[in-house]
């Protein structure tokens, strides 16, 4: 059967994405998983993936084109049993006139912004004449829109342990000097890694929000803010990271950040991240209380880690410690909840031979 | 090692991670990241590299002692003779 392929949405923020280049061509064979196009988005380039597997039969959409999310760009043909046959999760359709809708698309209008004057808030013609027309949303558009979002819709709390880092310190110093130089373990990756088992025994952290209902995710997609030299943020995520050992996630963590570099990020790993992490690095601040990036319900945040006078018994020496916050979403979880999730955090960096589990 | 070999090395290895810094123009005496824009990453990758051509692994200790050239020079050497 013939089956519609659209431009994705890369995230709640994108409205529109510039076809760069089809990697595939009329009446090639195409995989679940194979990369059929790049798309330039507001944030990066990215490659898109096909969800089915089938055969092209014609490609619609022309690179250099700005396209709608959810416009055909190509038909492929498909075996019946590729039909999805469970319900997809599906955005809230904005109510716009098609005068409106064409006007705004030529003015490079973000709708998000605009409150309709119409019958239940339907965005009309008029609303939009008088509009300027936009050069285009920058990252910094985008970032904007998104945490203003979650700040107004997500009732945030936030919670800190500082954690003393000497035993991690310690660890991974004998652990480094015993692997090959590129596989040296990274401080984060071994963060990360107690995160994430963390959130095993600590599910309510770890899904989406979604319409009033919150589903958890058994799989970990770990979210990671990563500072793009040119200016603003990218929130990639490395995928089912529950399944990683500690050498696994740390080159999938240097693959992460080399890709998000290049700009040869996935789809998936924009859109389907399950919580974030926010690292603010060696140079930055000493805590970081971040805003949870929707519709994910919790945010970890990783504060520069230095050294402290530290009391112990009697005595006060130096020592390692780090701010390990969470910023959770009030309607799925409670401080009880998150208190928890950081111990068990602090616990297992405590005792780092765990995370080799 | 001699201290002139390892700031050769370091030379070679910051043209290979960050060729638009001026290595020569790097006051050894100062904090390095006072003075040029390396990120965590590049900082990884710098010390990935100081292993595999002088073999000595950098502890992530120590790396807050390391904060200058001159430092981090001295250590390696060290570390080589020993």
């Amino acid at each position: 059967m013939k089956y519609n392929v659209t431009m994705p949405s890369l995230g709640a923020d994108m409205d529109q994405g510039k076809l760069m280049e089809w990697k595939i061509n009329p009446g090639d064979v195409v995989t679940k998983g194979q990369t059929i196009a790049t798309v330039e988005t507001s944030k990066s380039v990215v490659e898109i993936e096909s969800f089915r597997n089938g055969k092209v039969l014609e490609l619609v959409g022309k690179p250099g084109e700005q396209i709608p999310v959810g416009q055909i760009i190509a038909y492929f043909d498909i075996a019946d049993s590729e039909v999805p046959v469970t319900v997809e999760l599906q955005t809230p359709r904005l109510k716009i006139s098609p005068a409106a809708k064409k006007m705004a698309q030529d003015k490079n209008i973000d709708l998000a912004t605009i409150k309709g004057s119409g019958s239940e808030g339907q965005i009309e013609l008029k609303d939009i004449e008088s509009l300027t027309p936009s050069a285009g949303p920058t990252i910094r558009d985008t970032i904007a829109r998104v945490m203003a979002r979650s700040k107004k819709e997500i009732p945030h709390y936030y919670l800190k342990n500082q954690v003393s880092l000497d035993p991690m310190m310690k660890w991974i110093d004998e652990k480094n000097m015993g692997l090959p130089a590129e596989d040296r373990l990274m401080i984060p990756v071994v963060l990360f890694k107690a995160i994430i088992l963390g959130l095993k025994e600590n599910p309510l952290m770890n899904g989406s929000y979604i319409n009033g209902i919150f589903v958890p995710n058994e799989i970990i997609n770990l979210g990671i803010t990563i500072a793009k030299k040119t200016g603003g943020v990218l929130v990639p995520a490395i995928l089912e990271a529950q399944k990683m050992s500690l050498i696994e996630l740390n080159k999938a963590f240097l693959d992460l950040l080399e890709r998000t570099f290049k700009g040869q990020l996935k789809n998936r790993e924009l859109t389907d991240g399950s919580i974030t992490v926010t690292n603010v690095g060696d140079l930055g601040g000493d805590e970081v209380f971040g805003i949870i990036f929707p519709p994910q319900v919790a945010l970890v945040g990783l504060g520069r880690m230095r050294k402290v006078p530290v009391v112990q018994g009697e005595f006060v020496r130096p020592g390692f410690v780090i701010d390990i916050t969470l910023s959770a979403d009030h309607r799925v979880t409670d401080g009880l909840n998150g208190s928890r999730f950081l111990t068990r955090i602090e616990q297992l960096l405590m005792d780092p031979v765990q995370l080799e589990k | 090692m001699k201290e002139e070999v390892i700031r050769g090395y370091l030379l070679t290895i910051f043209h290979e991670i960050a060729p638009e810094i001026a290595f020569e123009k790097i006051d050894t005496s100062k904090p390095l990241r006072d003075q040029v824009e390396i990120d965590s990453f590049d900082f990884y990758r710098i010390l990935v590299l100081i292993n595999k051509k002088t073999g000595v692994n950098i502890p992530d200790s120590k790396i807050s002692e390391l904060a200058n050239l001159d430092a981090l020079i001295k250590f390696i050497s060290e570390k080589c003779s020993s």
